[in-house]
C-alpha cells in the first residue's frame, strides 16, 4: 500500500516526461497504479464512514515529520537534502526548526481537536522543504509536500514564511483538503479552498497562542510582509484591509467575477481574492459565539470540508452546509447554528435550499 | 528592449509586475540581457494534466524589441519555458528594474 511512498511522484513525473521510452513507460505505469490504489483507500475509507465505523490510521501517532534542505534549488531539486527529522536533536538552521516545530503543532493540532491523522486522515509521513530558490517570496503545497522559500525578494520579510505558524498550517491545510472534498482550484470551488486552509491556519495559531474568538486580530502572515507592503496577508475580518492594495471582496455585493484563464492576473478566478467572503462568515461566527474558535464552529467547518462538500462546490452549497452541520453538532436553533447562519448572512452568501 | 514580468499568486495572492527596460542599463549588462532572451523559448510547455500545486505562482512574461515586435507567454511554476528561469532572475536581481503591486 505504500508504493507511492518509495518514489515521489515528483520524479515520476519528471520520467514519464523525460527518461528513456522504458523508463517513461514505467514511470507512467508506477503513476497508473499508485492512483489505482488511493483511489481505493479513499473509496475503503468513505465506505467505512458510511457504515458509521472509525477509518483506522495506517500508524496512528506515528506520523514521521521531516524537513529537507533544497539550498537555493527549485522543483527539480526537490525535497533535497534531510537535515532534520524525529528525534534528532534541533538544527543550527532555524528555517529547519521552524519548519519542523510548526508543522508538528499543526499535526498535532489536527489529532487532538479533531481526531485526524496527519493530511491524509491515515498517518501521511510529513515532507517539508526549506530554502527553495533564491530569496523566493512564496510557500506552496506541491501536492506531496510543503515548500518554503527564505523571503526577502522585495514581498515577505526573510525568514517569514517558516516563522508563521498560519502560513504552514495554510499550506498543510491544502495537503487535507486535496485528500477530503479536493475543492477544484478555480473560482468559486477554489476560493473555498484557499478559505479552508486560512480557517485552519487561523485555528491552529489560535490554539497554539491560546487566543480566544474575541482577541484574535484574524489577520493571516501578520507581521510576514514587508512593512512597507502592509500588515498582513489577509484579514478575515475586515477582507480587503490587511495590505496597501489588498483586494478582497467583504461580501457578496463586491464579489470579483474574474475569469478562470491563463492570464495571472485573474489568479484563477480569484481564488486568493473571493476567499475573503467565506474566511469573514467564518470569523463573524466565531465571534458572535465568542470563546475559542477551534471549539465552537472549527469543527463544524472540518465536518464540512471532510464529508459534506462535491470538488465543484460553491459559495452557498458551503453556506447551507455549514449550518446544517452546526444544527446536527449543537441542535436546531441552537446559538451555535445562529452564528453560523449569521456569518454566511453577513457576508450576503444564501445558502442553497436544503434538498431534504 | 524592456522585458516585464507579471508575477500573481503565491500564498499571498498578490500581483508583481516588473519591468526591466535597456534603456536603464549600461552597455554591459543590455549585452546580458540580450543573452538571456536570445537563450528564452516562447512555447508554452505542457504542465501534468491536474497540477496538484496550490499557492504557486503563476507569470506572464513579455519582451517588446527595438523593432516593435513583442513576444510573450504564460506559464505556471514548475512549468518554465526554456531558458526562462534565468530571465526571471536577471529580472528580479536588476536594482533599475521597477516594480509595482497591484492587478
Amino acid at each position: 500500500m505504500h508504493l507511492c511512498a518509495i518514489a515521489p511522484p515528483s520524479l515520476l513525473l519528471r520520467l514519464a516526461e523525460s527518461g528513456s521510452e522504458a523508463a517513461r513507460e514505467a514511470a507512467r505505469e508506477t503513476q497508473r497504479v499508485s492512483e489505482r490504489l488511493r483511489g481505493r483507500r479513499i473509496a475503503v475509507a468513505r465506505a467505512l464512514r458510511e457504515q458509521g465505523a472509525a477509518v483506522p490510521p495506517d500508524r496512528p501517532g506515528v506520523t514521521a515529520n521531516t524537513v529537507f534542505d533544497v539550498e537555493g534549488g527549485e522543483e527539480s531539486a526537490l525535497p533535497g537534502r534531510q537535515v532534520r527529522t524525529d528525534g534528532d536533536p534541533p538544527s543550527s538552521d532555524t528555517a529547519v526548526n521552524e519548519a519542523y516545530d510548526n508543522a508538528a503543532t499543526t499535526v498535532a493540532f489536527y489529532r487532538d481537536v479533531l481526531g485526524r491523522e496527519s493530511i491524509d486522515g491515515r498517518g501521511l509521513d510529513l515532507v517539508s522543504s526549506v530554502h527553495f530558490g533564491q530569496r523566493y517570496d512564496n510557500a506552496f503545497w506541491t501536492g506531496e509536500q510543503m515548500v518554503y522559500g527564505d523571503g526577502g525578494g522585495g514581498t515577505f520579510v526573510a525568514g517569514a514564511l517558516t516563522r508563521s505558524l498560519d502560513v504552514i498550517a495554510h499550506e498543510l491545510t491544502h495537503g487535507v483538503t486535496q485528500y477530503t472534498a479536493n475543492l477544484v482550484y478555480e473560482a468559486q470551488s477554489g476560493a473555498l479552498n484557499e478559505s479552508f486552509s486560512d480557517v485552519f491556519g487561523i485555528l491552529v495559531k489560535q490554539r497554539a497562542g491560546g487566543i480566544d474568538a474575541a482577541t484574535s486580530d484574524w489577520l493571516i502572515g501578520e507581521g510576514a510582509l514587508e512593512p512597507s507592503l502592509g500588515k498582513a496577508l489577509r484579514s478575515m475580518l475586515a477582507p480587503g484591509t490587511a495590505y496597501t492594495g489588498d483586494d478582497q471582496p467583504a461580501d457578496m455585493d463586491s464579489y470579483r467575477d474574474l475569469p478562470v484563464d491563463d492570464d495571472p492576473r485573474n489568479d484563477s478566478g480569484g481564488v486568493h481574492i473571493n476567499s475573503g467572503i467565506p474566511n469573514r462568515a467564518f470569523a463573524e461566527a466565531a465571534r458572535t459565539l465568542g470563546g475559542n474558535a477551534w471549539e465552537t464552529v472549527g469543527p463544524v467547518w472540518y465536518t464540512v470540508l471532510t464529508e459534506r462538500l462535491r470538488a465543484n462546490a460553491q459559495f452557498a452549497d458551503a453556506a447551507a452546509a455549514t449550518i446544517a452541520a452546526a444544527g446536527e453538532r449543537y441542535g436546531d436553533g441552537s446559538r451555535e447554528h445562529d452564528a453560523v447562519r449569521g456569518g454566511w448572512d453577513a457576508v450576503k452568501v444564501v445558502p442553497t435550499p436544503d434538498p431534504r | 528592449m524592456k522585458v516585464t514580468v507579471v508575477r500573481a499568486g503565491g500564498i499571498a495572492g498578490m500581483v508583481t509586475t516588473t519591468t526591466v527596460d535597456a534603456a536603464d542599463l549600461d552597455d554591459t549588462r543590455t549585452e546580458a540581457l540580450r543573452a538571456v532572451v536570445e537563450g528564452c523559448s516562447f512555447r508554452e510547455r505542457p504542465g501534468p494534466v491536474a497540477p496538484a500545486v496550490r499557492d504557486g505562482f503563476s507569470y506572464e512574461v513579455t519582451v517588446d524589441a527595438d523593432d516593435g515586435s513583442s513576444h510573450g507567454v504564460r506559464f505556471v511554476q514548475g512549468t518554465a519555458p526554456e531558458g526562462m528561469d534565468a530571465l526571471l532572475r536577471f529580472v528580479d536581481d536588476e536594482p533599475a528594474g521597477r516594480r509595482e503591486t497591484g492587478r
